[in-house]
C-alpha cells in the first residue's frame, strides 16, 4: 500500500484530538470560569525509513495554556457571587489538597461553614487555609478579596468583621496550564503558587464570569477542521486507486 | 464512535437541565414566597493525552502536557434567596418575612417543614393554618370573639375584643439557617432541613439576624423574568451549538462511510 495513505491516517488520528478540545469547547459555552486553551499546532515528525524522505507525519503539540481572556460579566446580585477581573486568578485547594487556581468565582458557605466553590473546591485565604464563616453571619466581599462578615444578632451600630483575604493572584506573566480537574497551575508545576506579576489582584463583587468560548469563532474551527478531515480522507481514497491503477497495470496477459 | 459527538451530547444533556429549571422559574412567576433557582455547570474531567516533560524526540520535550476535556455537566442546583418584593393584601392573616427566616408549618407526619409563603387562614376551630390546612408553629388560636388581629412586627398576635380591650395571644416565631442554599425543596412551597443546610435557629422576629413581618402582605416570587428571558435564548443558542456540533461530526463520518 501506498505511504500516502499512512500520512494521510495520522493526521486524521491527531485531528480527532483537535476536534475533541472544540466540542468541549462548545460543550462549555455556558460554564461559569471556563477558559479556552491555546489553539493546538501542528509539528512535523520525520519518519526515518527505507525510501525517500517524503514522510513527514503530523502530530499535534498542544498547547494547554490556559487563555486567560476574561468571559462576559453577568450581574447576579448574590453576595457571594464574585468574578475575577483582567488576569486575576483565585487560589482553591484541588480534591487532593494541593492547591490550584480556578475563575469560578461563584462562591457558598459549606455544612462545615467553609467557604468554598459550586465546584466544591474549598477556597483558600491569603495565609493558605480554608475560610471559616461564623455561623449566622451575612458575609460580603470586597474588590480586594477582603471576606467581611456582618453580625446582625449584636446591638447597636453593626461594624463588619474582616474574616480572611482571598488568596488571589495576577497571573498576566506567569503562564496557567490546565490540571485533570479543571483547575488551573503554573506550566510544569503542579500545586505552586503563581508568581504576582505587575498588576493588583482584583475582583468584581456580586458577579458572575461567563465562559470566554467564543461560539462563532470555534463553530468556524469546527467547520475548518471537518473540511480538513474531508481532505485527509479523499487522501486515503486517492492513494487507493493511485495503488488500483498500479496493480492493473502491472497485470500480465 | 468519535468522542467528540459524545462530548457535544454532554452539552445537550446540560443545557436540557438548565432549561428545566428556567422554565421552573418562569412557571412559578407568581407563586407566593418562591425563590428561583440557578443551575451550576461545571467541566467535567479532562484526560491527560501527553504529559508535559515527556520525551518527543531524542533530545526534545513536550513543553506542556495535552488534556482532553469531556464535557460538561450540571453539578447542581442552587436556591438564590433574595428577597421577592412585598405585594399589599390587606388581609390581616397575610404576613410577609422582610429578611431572613422562615415560617414552621407543623406537617401531618410531625415533622416541620419551612416556607416563605405567609398566606395564612383560619380553619374551622380557628388555628392559624397555610393555604393546605397544615398547622402554623408555633400554634396560635385566634377565639371567635376577636373582632381584629393584630400581628407586629416581631412577631406578637394581638387580638381586639369586642367586650375588654386588647389581648396578646401569642408570639410568632422564625426559624433561620446557616446555609439557607442547602435546604431541600419539597414542593407546596416548603422546604426541609437537610444536614447541609444545619439546625434552624428558632428566633424572635427582628431579633438575632431574622426578617421582621409585615401584617398584611405577602412576599411574591423572586424570579425575573428579563433575566430568565436571557437564560433562555443563552441555553437555547447553546443547544443548537451542540447539536451543530454533533450534526458536523455525524458529517464527517458520513463522508467516510461514502469514500472510503
Amino acid at each position: 500500500m501506498d505511504r500516502l495513505a499512512f500520512n494521510a491516517a495520522a493526521a486524521i488520528n491527531e485531528q480527532r484530538l483537535t476536534r475533541q478540545i472544540t466540542t468541549n469547547e462548545l460543550a462549555n459555552v455556558t460554564t461559569v470560569g471556563f477558559k479556552r486553551s491555546y489553539e493546538v499546532a501542528m509539528q512535523a515528525i520525520k519518519v526515518e525509513g527505507p525510501g525517500f524522505t517524503s514522510r513527514l507525519q503530523p502530530q499535534s503539540i498542544s498547547a494547554d495554556v490556559v487563555k486567560l481572556v476574561s468571559g462576559p460579566i453577568m450581574a447576579t446580585g448574590r453576595d457571594l457571587d464574585v468574578s475575577m477581573n483582567d488576569s486575576t486568578v483565585l487560589g482553591v485547594s484541588a480534591s487532593n489538597g494541593e492547591l490550584a487556581f480556578t475563575r469560578r468565582g461563584d462562591l457558598r458557605v459549606n455544612t462545615a461553614g467553609v467557604l468554598e466553590n459550586s465546584a466544591r473546591h474549598v477556597v483558600r485565604g491569603e495565609g493558605g487555609g480554608a475560610i471559616t464563616i461564623p455561623p449566622g453571619l451575612d458575609v460580603s466581599i470586597n474588590a480586594d478579596g477582603s471576606v467581611y462578615a456582618i453580625d446582625r444578632a449584636q446591638a447597636g451600630v453593626v461594624q463588619p468583621v474582616l474574616i480572611d483575604r482571598l488568596l488571589m493572584r495576577d497571573a498576566s506573566t506567569t503562564p496557567l496550564e490546565r490540571r485533570e480537574d479543571g483547575l488551573f497551575g503554573p506550566v510544569g508545576k503542579r500545586g505552586a503558587d503563581v508568581v504576582n506579576g505587575p498588576a493588583l489582584p482584583s475582583l468584581t463583587a456580586r458577579a458572575l464570569e461567563g465562559s470566554n468560548v467564543n461560539a462563532m469563532e470555534v463553530m468556524v474551527k469546527l467547520m475548518d477542521q471537518s473540511r480538513s478531515f474531508e481532505h485527509q480522507v479523499r487522501n486515503v481514497k486517492e492513494s487507493k486507486t493511485i495503488d488500483e491503477s498500479g496493480a492493473t497495470m502491472m497485470k500480465l496477459g | 464512535m468519535d468522542a467528540s459527538m459524545w462530548v457535544a451530547k454532554t452539552g445537550l444533556d446540560a443545557q436540557q437541565t438548565r432549561m428545566n429549571v428556567i422554565s421552573n422559574n418562569l412557571a412559578n412567576v407568581n407563586t407566593t414566597g418562591f425563590k428561583r433557582d440557578r443551575a451550576v455547570f461545571e467541566d467535567m474531567l479532562y484526560q491527560n493525552i501527553r504529559q508535559a516533560g515527556g520525551q518527543t524526540g531524542a533530545n526534545a520535550q513536550a513543553p506542556t502536557g495535552m488534556m482532553l476535556g469531556t464535557g460538561v455537566r450540571v453539578v447542581a442546583t442552587e436556591k438564590l434567596h433574595a428577597q421577592g418584593s412585598l405585594i399589599n393584601t390587606q388581609n390581616p392573616l397575610d404576613m410577609a418575612i422582610a429578611g431572613e427566616g422562615y415560617f414552621q408549618i407543623a406537617k401531618a407526619d410531625g415533622t416541620i417543614a419551612y416556607t416563605r409563603d405567609g398566606g395564612f387562614k383560619l380553619s374551622a376551630t380557628g388555628q392559624v393554618v397555610n393555604s393546605s390546612g397544615a398547622l402554623l408553629q408555633p400554634a396560635i388560636t385566634i377565639p371567635n370573639t376577636a373582632s381584629s388581629v393584630t400581628i407586629g412586627r416581631d412577631g406578637t398576635v394581638s387580638i381586639e375584643l369586642a367586650v375588654g380591650g386588647a389581648q396578646v395571644i401569642g408570639q410568632l416565631q422564625l426559624a433561620r439557617f446557616v446555609n439557607p442554599s442547602g435546604l431541600q425543596s419539597m414542593g407546596q412551597n416548603q422546604l426541609k432541613e437537610t444536614p447541609a443546610s444545619g439546625a434552624p435557629q428558632v428566633l424572635q422576629p427582628g431579633l438575632n439576624g431574622a426578617g421582621t413581618l409585615m401584617q398584611g402582605s405577602l412576599e411574591a416570587s423572586n424570579v425575573n423574568v428579563v433575566e430568565e428571558m436571557v437564560n433562555m435564548i443563552e441555553t437555547q443558542r447553546a443547544y443548537e451549538i451542540n447539536s451543530k456540533a454533533i450534526s458536523a461530526v455525524d458529517g464527517m463520518l458520513r463522508f467516510l462511510n461514502n469514500n472510503m
